[in-house]
């Protein structure tokens, strides 16, 4: 029997088909304009159509004979997940606490805890890049190009107290 | 049409604009330089920035920077055998060799005078094609532009490889499904879940810069090839380029190849879907088919004329590409998808009334076009020993900075936090189809098109009274529906064959 999960076609058109199946469920919380009758194309019209094409191509290609390809497993096998997952948390992190901190601060630590996730030991280096790019970019948006950046909670709090 | 050109020309020629075509092409080549971020990552990543700017100038800058990535695509295939783009693979084959034989800066001159000669060809082929093209689809209804979407979506799928159809339908699809989250034409909620966030949709920015940049920047990581490049590049020095001059001969060998390798890109990259990276591919064969047989034999081992055909081709084809941009509003390639988004986010629509109603928008396009590929030949080559020292900046340092520019693109344009959330995610399953081998330029192309093809389809609706009579009675509709589907049934029947065939070869024993 062939593994599903081991070959990248069948996975990929298995993550579409239950994309599409999820997605064929929600159609049926659109709300449709019954003010109208006999509408023939509704805000549920065209979803529905591509949620159907989207689960028969899948479905077909299920169903389809599958050619010789590397397989999941072996692709994945060598791959850098730790260093991937690092930065993806890193990153959701930096969306969280980008209003508390607010840019300068925010960037700063984003990029250097992310030179340090990839591996730079030197942290004076990671630091002055850094601070170099977030005092460069700070002075170009705000300055050269007007634009709003927000300084966050915690310096306003903090300025705030002092005051 | 003379009015036009010379108000093109006149805005092309402030020296702000001019400003914008040198940036655009030197952060091009930069960026385009990079193994892994092409055009689309460049244009993504410039979009935030050029928001405040006028819709002329904003234009001008993407055009300069997609002339620049391509340059730089090549730049890296020819010194370091990575082609920053898909489209310069075919410039490694011979470029590389040559630069292994210490004759990359001759490579590098090939390699820009083509681009230059393609780019020429390509800009005034653009300049005579576009104004009769946007005349006669003035005249299109609703019905026919719903069947040229139709024909975008299955043109991008359809070119899109060997073995990929099917999965490139299944990704337009994707896109298609995506681009219905938010209010619908008629003001119904759709998948918003009570969210307000996604009210709006989620925003094409968004999901390009995820889907691009920030993919491309994690696949580094995941790959773990970040000291490849520093060890490839350590003998890149100025000196050691060696001569960029090219020989009476060479020029003479190379001409013909690049005269006919401007033609076939150029209409190459009208078809929407095609694309540089098969106009390059196409024009590499041509030529090595139609080289005598002494030449035939240096193809692969640092031809000039195989250098040549390839870079001529894609920046003819780049070109190209901007026809059923600028005359249909319909994108041919993920550049152009991503440039539309651009133009729509200035409140241009373009299409066949762009240049009637933002005439300077339209004419000076074209005309920095051309303008790009001057700076590109004048600044950008003699400056090529100095940008090629970007290959030695670490990727450890260098990717958390383009993840970190994809973020503060996307807040920048949004300033909402939620957005950032959202990309994060988009990045991350982004990246598993392409690990998984889906290809994600038809995603942003049905992603990009779905709005507008359902706002077509409902009006061509309303106008037929409710009957899908349109799709057969009305001629320009039918012929466009009819070629859509040719598009779409001969690849997929055609790969079905081969897998068949490749099953039964399988089964047979030897």
């Amino acid at each position: 029997m062939i593994n599903i999960f081991d070959n990248r076609d069948r996975l990929g058109n298995l993550l579409i088909l239950t994309f599409s199946l999820v997605y064929l469920r929600y159609i049926f919380d659109i709300p449709v304009d019954t003010s109208i009758q006999d509408q023939v194309f509704t805000a549920r019209s065209l979803p529905f159509g591509l949620a159907v094409l989207a689960i028969l191509c899948s479905l077909f290609q299920l169903a389809s004979p599958s050619t010789d390809q590397p397989k999941v497993s072996s692709l994945v096998a060598n791959l850098q997940w730790k260093s991937m997952f690092l930065l993806t948390i890193l990153m959701l992190t930096y969306s969280l606490v980008f209003s508390f901190l607010g840019f300068a601060i925010a960037t700063f630590l984003f990029l250097v805890i992310g030179f340090v996730i990839l591996g730079e030991r030197r942290l004076w280096l990671g630091a002055l890049v850094a601070g170099g790019l977030v005092l460069f970019l700070w002075l170009v948006l705000t300055q050269l190009l007007d634009l709003y950046l927000d300084n966050g909670t915690l310096l306003s709090l903090l300025f705030g107290a002092a005051s | 049409m003379i009015e036009g050109i010379l108000s093109g020309l006149y805005t092309a020629f402030t020296p702000t604009n001019l400003m914008m075509v040198f940036i655009g092409c030197f952060a091009g080549t930069f960026i385009g330089m990079l193994p892994g971020l092409g055009p689309v990552s460049a244009i993504a990543l410039m979009i935030p920035i050029t928001y405040g700017f006028d819709p002329a100038s904003g234009m001008i800058l993407m055009a300069g920077v997609y002339y620049g990535a391509v340059f730089g695509g090549s730049t890296s295939a020819i010194l370091i055998n990575a082609p920053g783009v898909s489209g310069a693979v075919a410039t490694a084959f011979d470029g590389y060799p040559m630069a292994q034989r210490g004759q990359a800066g001759k490579a590098l001159a090939t390699a820009a005078y083509s681009s230059f000669a393609g780019g020429t060809v390509g800009a005034v082929l653009l300049l005579l094609a576009v104004p009769i093209l946007a005349d006669v689809s003035l005249s299109f209804q609703s019905s026919d532009y719903f069947a040229l979407m139709l024909f975008g979506c299955t043109a991008i799928a359809a070119f899109s490889g060997k073995g990929q159809v099917l999965k490139a339908i299944s990704m337009t699809l994707l896109g298609l499904m995506l681009a219905t989250v938010g209010e619908d034409p008629s003001g119904m909620q759709r998948f918003t879940f009570g969210v307000p966030d996604l009210y709006d949709g989620i925003s094409f920015l968004l999901l390009s810069m995820a889907t691009f940049a920030m993919a491309e920047a994690l696949l580094i990581v995941l790959r773990g090839d970040s000291g490849k490049i520093e060890q490839k590049s350590e003998d890149l020095s100025a000196d050691k380029l060696g001569s960029m001059k090219l020989t009476k001969e060479e020029v003479k060998d190379m001409a013909p190849a690049v005269g006919r390798s401007s033609i076939v890109g150029f209409f190459v990259g009208i078809l929407p879907g095609a694309g540089a990276t098969i106009a390059s591919f196409l024009s590499y064969g041509m030529e090595r088919n139609m080289a005598p047989r002494e030449k035939q034999r240096e193809f692969g081992k640092g031809s000039i004329r195989g250098l040549a055909a390839p870079e001529t081709s894609n920046n003819a084809a780049s070109t190209g590409s901007f026809v059923p941009l600028l005359t249909l509003g319909i994108p041919g390639s993920a550049t152009t998808a991503v440039m539309l988004g651009a133009l729509l986010s200035y409140g241009v629509q373009p299409g066949p009334r762009l240049y009637i109603d933002h005439p300077t928008v339209f004419w000076s396009v074209i005309i920095s076009m051309y303008v790009g590929n001057m700076i590109l030949l004048v600044l950008n080559l003699p400056l090529i020993p100095y940008i090629s020292k970007l290959l030695d900046i670490p990727k450890k340092l260098l990717v958390p900075i383009i993840l970190f520019f994809s973020l503060i693109g996307v807040y920048l344009v949004s300033f909402n936090t939620v957005d950032l959330t959202m990309m994060v995610i988009f990045g991350v399953v982004a990246v598993v189809f392409r690990l998984l081998d889906f290809p994600l330029a038809p995603l942003l192309l049905g992603f990009i098109l779905g709005g507008m093809m359902e706002e077509n389809l409902r009006r061509a609706l309303l106008i037929w009274d409710g009957s899908w009579a349109f799709l057969w009675e009305r001629p320009i509709t039918a012929t466009i529906v009819s070629l859509s589907l040719l598009t779409i049934t001969v690849p997929v029947i055609s790969s079905l064959l081969q897998k068949r065939r490749a099953k039964v070869a399988n089964l047979t024993p030897e």
